[in-house]
């Protein structure tokens, strides 16, 4: 289990927490949110990009502080929202150094890439891909390291709808594999579909934390976003949308 | 291997060049003598192959080498494809050890006194540029920059500074700053070679940590590489090798620029392929180069720097239009 207990820091002007909340195997959480209302940040907190200044985050009930990077690299894998931009590295480059810490598995780098759709760039030029193919890439790189819990921020930017479908399908695969997911996402109804909980944050602080059902509804939304929401039953399920901006609470 | 080859040949003829004319057969009979084969070669043709000619061509190669691999490693860690491996501060560095050699006319280290300080200063330098950046144990790459680019204007100033006030060493240092070749030792060699061959050797072992890096400090953690610990051991062997031949050659620019993108429009952008590339290309690039500033003016070599700069910038424009068009892999 990955659990963050009291976690606090400052973020520019923002103070964030206490922020509580674990992850366990075969689970998908996700963190939704205004802008700047501290969901990235969470996410760099626990990949020691950020120190808290207090609280405790514990993988498997061991301190992260105790750990080692290529320790931590086996329990959590993060991708960024932020696609990077190196200097000419082909895509198998780019695989093969999400298994720094693992052995060389050829079947495995390829299923990894088979998985995410992206198995005939494996020698392609990473940087003459489209954004939401280098996005599947990272994620397919990630998966190829294997970790116990995969972070990912914003996975569905750069995609389209086919590709969304995609990673739905994959991120459902990984929890029956036994992954806990850890997912930022702006999209309220994708992280519906998709969560067993909910984290819904609002300048900092945790504003509702539970299963879907408990953390997603119309008032919690319309705090979080400063909107008006109404919902509707769509044959996919429940949809939540906002109709009126603006200061309402 | 087409660029081996490339490498040895140059090698040769740049052997053969200098005011005595000696045949190619009995340059490659003297190289072989050296390593014990037995020829009949001259002894006065071995003597200017092997005494003369072959220190100068050997540090060429390594200066060459040094500055090739320097300029991936650096490139990697900054994730920037304009910057070279003087961008650290070992240029403004060593520039200040050879200017407070000159300047005071220190000789305590004998003829090794400037080379000597050159790198000694060059090492402090970086050293300070990477302990300034330090921000919470760690190094961020952009901080890494703008410290190298202001430490290196500040021991700039201080060079000015000496110059200004004793004008008449600035001939002196002009001409090391122009960066040259001729001269060097086996002497010289035997200290630098060992140093670019061990340095070089050890940072492509590092290919994996170095392609993790040109990713963002964020990502290669994420994948489980000990960041601060690969860019302090990178830049460390880096500075080591480049401030080396720095102190015997003076600032030779435009290899460490170049020929990690050469590298990658022919093999890719891999450190696993880039750094040996770099090192051949650039040692190639150097020995050539340093025969045309044996050629131009007959009996007279001119600072090989000044040729780098010539045949290096328009070569530089061209490549960097071809790939912001194209990328490395159509250029």
């Amino acid at each position: 289990m990955l659990e963050l207990k009291d976690i606090s820091f400052k973020r520019g002007a923002l103070n964030i927490g206490p922020i509580n909340f674990s992850l366990n195997h075969s689970e998908i959480v996700t963190i939704c949110g205004k802008n700047g209302s501290g969901k990235t940040s969470t996410l760099l907190a626990i990949n020691r990009e950020i120190r808290p200044e207090s609280g405790e985050i514990l993988i498997d009930n061991k301190s992260l502080k105790t750990l080692n990077t290529s320790e931590i690299s086996r329990y959590t894998g993060y991708v960024q929202q932020e696609l990077p931009e190196p200097l000419g590295l082909n895509v198998r480059d780019i695989m093969e150094i999400n298994g720094f810490t693992r052995k060389y598995d050829y079947q495995d780098l390829y299923n990894s890439m088979k998985m995410c759709g992206v198995e005939n760039f494996i020698n392609r030029d990473y940087s003459s891909l489209s954004g939401g193919e280098k996005r599947m890439i990272m994620i397919a790189a990630v998966i190829y390291q294997n970790p116990e819990y995969i972070i990912l921020d914003e996975p569905s930017s750069f995609l389209d709808i086919d590709k969304i479908n995609l990673l739905v399908k994959i991120l459902k695969n990984l929890k029956n594999a036994g992954k806990g997911i850890l997912l930022v996402l702006h999209d309220i109804n994708l992280a519906y579909n998709i969560s067993d909980s909910i984290i819904l944050m609002k300048e900092g602080e945790i504003l509702s934390y539970g299963s879907k059902d408990v953390a997603i509804n119309i008032k919690n939304l319309e705090i979080a976003y400063d909107a008006k929401f109404d919902r509707y039953m769509s044959p996919e399920g429940l949809r939540f949308y906002p109709t009126e901006f603006g200061q309402i609470h | 291997m087409a660029s081996t080859l490339a490498l040895l040949a140059s090698f040769i003829i740049s052997l053969d060049i200098g005011p005595v004319k000696i045949p190619v057969s009995d340059v490659i009979k003297s190289v072989l003598e050296q390593f014990g084969f037995y020829s009949n070669v001259k002894l006065s043709d071995y003597i200017i192959v092997t005494q003369l000619r072959e220190p100068e061509t050997v540090g060429a190669a390594a200066v060459g080498a040094s500055l090739g691999v320097g300029g991936a490693v650096i490139q990697s860690i900054f994730r920037n494809p304009i910057s070279e491996p003087y961008i650290t501060g070992v240029s403004s560095g060593a520039t200040l050890g050879a200017v407070v050699a000159i300047v005071f006319g220190l000789t305590i280290f004998g003829i090794l006194t400037l080379p000597l300080l050159a790198f000694i200063f060059a090492v402090i330098v970086v050293a300070l540029v990477y302990t300034i950046s330090i921000r919470n144990g760690r190094a961020p790459p952009l901080v890494l920059l703008l410290s190298g680019i202001a430490i290196s204007l500040f021991v700039s100033s201080f060079v000015a500074l000496l110059l200004y006030s004793r004008p008449k060493y600035i001939n002196s240092l002009f001409f090391w700053l122009l960066g040259s070749l001729s001269g060097i030792s086996w002497s010289d060699d035997s200290i630098v070679v060992p140093l670019v061959i061990f340095t070089s050797i050890a940072l492509f072992f590092m290919y994996r940590q170095l392609n993790a890096l040109q990713l963002g400090d964020v990502y290669a953690r994420s994948a489980g590489i000990n960041v601060e610990k690969s860019k302090l051991i990178s830049m460390g062997l880096t500075t080591v090798s480049v401030a080396a031949c720095v102190s015997i050659s003076g600032l030779i620019g435009f290899v460490g620029l170049i020929f990690p993108h050469v590298s990658r429009m022919i093999y890719g952008g891999s450190n696993k392929y880039v750094i040996p590339s770099s090192a051949i290309l650039g040692a190639t690039f150097l020995i050539i180069a340093n025969d045309i500033a044996h050629m131009i003016i007959i009996g007279e070599v001119i600072p090989v720097g000044i040729i780098t700069g010539i045949i290096g910038v328009p070569f530089f424009m061209i490549l960097m239009t071809r790939i912001s068009k194209r990328g490395y892999y159509n250029a």
